[in-house]
């Protein structure tokens, strides 16, 4: 969104606020009842922001786990969107949640969309619990002592009694809520019967269609218009037709909401608000075109669960569920043209353009909240940040990258001739590796600033593996320098230990390859240690053919200078990608997170290996 | 030899504890890897008596000969542990 965009995007919040303020104003003015209406719509509101609020802390990480595990197939992702909706009654945190994972590239468009069309199905309970319970008891008895448990436990240290707490004090403030409602709307037909401005016909389902459209855009959620629909129902303040149209009003009107939410998300966050949105028309539309015969499928199931053809307000729920159903129903089968029609119409920027500097791909604010789902987040870009360090050292050293990962090459060929204008590493670093650098870094601090211990140790190590990889793209450029001056040196000893140079250098990522592709946690172990015993055996100076070389007289002392500089570079390089690979990849793999890096050999262990393996006596 | 198997002896040659080996906890997964590397090395050396080249069996031996130091580094820290 370009600046004018969002100045204009400003421009109408504000008059929307102030109309509303206005409009408010007059009616509290007129009418104490009104007062007492709108109250109820404000406490069910403050409800469900203390609901929300609940949940995020109390089972945040659950919720990413389930999540995580749930989504691989479509009717798991539409039965977490329904399960999820219910058990939380709120559409929005659950959307939010599918647009951070969206982003973070942890699920695919498909699977975002399969959520949110559960999530609307999950929405209809609402109208159940509402129309079938809360009508019906006291509810505002129940609320005192939910709000006096909720708030003693808000007070509370422990995060979990805080996250109960809030839920607690959510729904206490929701049954608050509505009991005035009801009560506001109860008192309001003694003074204005609200039911004769309604009326039948085709006129009115458009005009209540849109006024449930602009309560749902104002109060931010049709849960709220829906159980204000309710209430109004059933003190027969409007009929039964126009509650049906309000209802689909509040279906469509909430996908404004998500547009408008989705205005400042990336490009995953507004597809799938993009998906909401038809997804929320078209069921709408259906609706409205055929009315009469949902509504005659309405008599018929309430008449099958015996539900009398009085109680308009249970009725209205069965409306709510039948359409939310055939509007999946509908929509289901054609979700692959779906994601394919919006990715097409919203192309990502970033690919459109010819990328100069390369960006974060997977890093979104949307996560931060997540801590769980955030150590991915970092752990994937860490990875995209790997994949520029390879890309850089491959063209640093003329080395061929697919080549390296194929295993069946000989990592000899995968040596190119080095040509006589090489890259620049410095503007490949300010390329592709800073910007993401040190966009991992911030992303990291915020995250690690509001977690747990566990989990900010672990951020701290992935830091660390940032920097390992920073400081290998740092060193490839000093060894480049020497790799141009004696690309064409007429001394093979000299040319044969730059070439041992590069080739070590494939090797070592060729390992860290195969290391990222096997889930094979013994693997991982064995790979990590081969790579340290690796380094050690190739390392010109302990190995001792530095100071053969410069006692036969094969080398100049400044070809002998150059070559200790270069050696040592190669193994600072190897060695800091051994480490990027030990924390990314024992911290990705579950199995292995258990371990210490204990298990792994360390430097006094590579050289007693060394010395056993030349003696055999390892048996 | 299936894994369980393998673990269940190791365990008796190392004398642990297998009363303070919890399931899912670190020694367990530990033991998991020794008995892979233990599954690995077998593997590794029926593969040696095929017929290989000089490079191949070369890196064979030097494969099997860092298994088993991984396997003797991870006994020792098990038996520490248990």
């Amino acid at each position: 969104m370009n600046n004018e965009e969002k100045e204009g995007n400003n421009m109408l919040r504000k008059l929307l606020l102030l109309i509303i303020l206005s409009i408010l104003g007059y009616g509290f003015w007129v009418s104490p009842d009104f007062k007492e209406i709108t109250a109820g719509v404000a406490i069910f509101l403050f409800g469900m922001m203390s609901l929300e609020d609940g949940f995020k802390s109390f089972t945040g990480g659950v919720l990413e786990k389930v999540l995580r595990k749930s989504t691989d197939k479509l009717y798991k992702s539409v039965g977490f969107g329904i399960l999820a909706t219910t058990v939380m009654q709120s559409s929005s945190l659950v959307s939010i949640l599918t647009i951070s994972f969206l982003s973070a590239g942890l699920i695919g468009l498909g699977q975002g969309i399969g959520i949110i069309f559960g999530a609307n199905l999950g929405t209809t309970t609402g109208a159940w619990l509402v129309a079938g319970y809360g009508l019906k008891v006291d509810i505002a008895a129940y609320a005192m002592p939910m709000l006096v448990f909720g708030v003693i436990l808000i007070f509370q240290k422990s995060k979990s009694l805080k996250g109960f707490g809030y839920i607690l004090a959510g729904l206490g403030f929701l049954f608050l809520g509505i009991h005035y409602m009801k009560e506001g709307f109860e008192a309001f037909k003694s003074t204005i019967d609200l039911a004769s401005f309604g009326g039948t016909g085709l006129k009115y389902l458009f005009i209540f269609t849109g006024i449930g459209i602009f309560a749902t855009v104002v109060m931010q959620s049709s849960h709220a218009t829906l159980v204000l629909i309710i209430t109004a129902l059933a003190a027969g303040q409007i009929s039964y037709e126009n509650a049906l149209a309000l209802a689909v009003g509040a279906n469509v009107g909430t996908t404004i909401t998500a547009v408008i939410g989705a205005m400042g998300a990336n490009i995953a966050g507004k597809r799938l608000a993009g998906a909401h949105f038809i997804f929320n028309i078209i069921t709408g539309l259906i609706a409205l075109i055929f009315m009469n015969q949902i509504m005659f499928s309405v008599d018929y199931v309430s008449n099958y669960f015996g539900i009398t053809p009085d109680n308009y307000t249970l009725k209205l729920a069965v409306f709510h569920t039948i359409f939310n159903i055939i509007g999946v129903v509908v929509m289901i089968p054609f979700i692959n043209i779906l994601v394919k029609f919006l990715e097409a119409l919203m192309k990502d920027i970033a690919q459109k353009e010819v990328q100069v500097v390369d960006t974060v791909k997977y890093l979104n604010d949307s996560v931060l909240e997540l801590p769980e789902t955030s150590i991915v987040t970092i752990i994937l870009e860490t990875k995209h940040l790997f994949e520029n360090t390879f890309e850089l050292i491959c063209k640093g050293l003329n080395l061929d990258k697919a080549k390296i990962r194929s295993i069946n090459i000989a990592i000899d060929n995968t040596l190119e001739i080095q040509p006589s204008n090489p890259i620049n590493i410095d503007e490949q670093y300010h390329k592709k590796i800073k910007g993401i650098y040190g966009a991992i870094l911030d992303f990291s601090t915020k995250v690690q600033f509001n977690t747990s211990i566990e989990h900010a140790d672990e951020i701290h190590k992935i830091k660390l593996a940032n920097r390992y990889l920073v400081e290998s793209v740092k060193g490839i450029k000093h060894l480049q320098k020497n790799l141009i001056k004696y690309k064409d040196s007429k001394n093979d000893y000299l040319k044969e230990q730059y070439t041992n140079m590069r080739m070590n250098l494939a090797e070592i990522l060729r390992n860290i390859e195969l290391i990222d592709q096997t889930q094979e946690d013994d693997t991982i172990v064995l790979l990590i240690s081969k790579l340290k015993v690796h380094i050690e055996k190739n390392d010109i100076i302990s190995n001792g053919t530095l100071d053969t070389l410069i006692r036969k007289s094969l080398i100049t002392n400044e070809m002998a200078t150059s070559l200790m500089n270069d050696s040592s570079y190669t193994y600072d390089i190897s060695k800091n990608l051994i480490a990027f690979a030990e924390i990314i990849f024992i911290s990705s793999t579950s199995d292995l997170k258990k371990l210490d890096s204990d298990i792994l050999i360390d430097e006094n262990e590579v050289e007693e290996f060394i010395q056993k393996e030349s003696h055999n006596e390892i048996k | 030899m299936k894994l369980n198997k393998m673990i269940k002896e190791i365990k008796n040659t190392l004398s642990l504890d297998t009363k303070k080996l919890k399931k899912s906890s670190k020694e367990e997964a530990m033991l998991m890897i020794v008995s892979k590397l233990k599954k690995r090395k077998k593997k590794i050396k029926k593969e040696l008596k095929e017929n290989l080249s000089n490079k191949e069996k070369k890196e064979l031996k030097e494969n099997l000969l860092l298994i088993k130091f991984q396997i003797k580094k991870m006994e020792k820290l098990l038996v520490k542990l248990s």
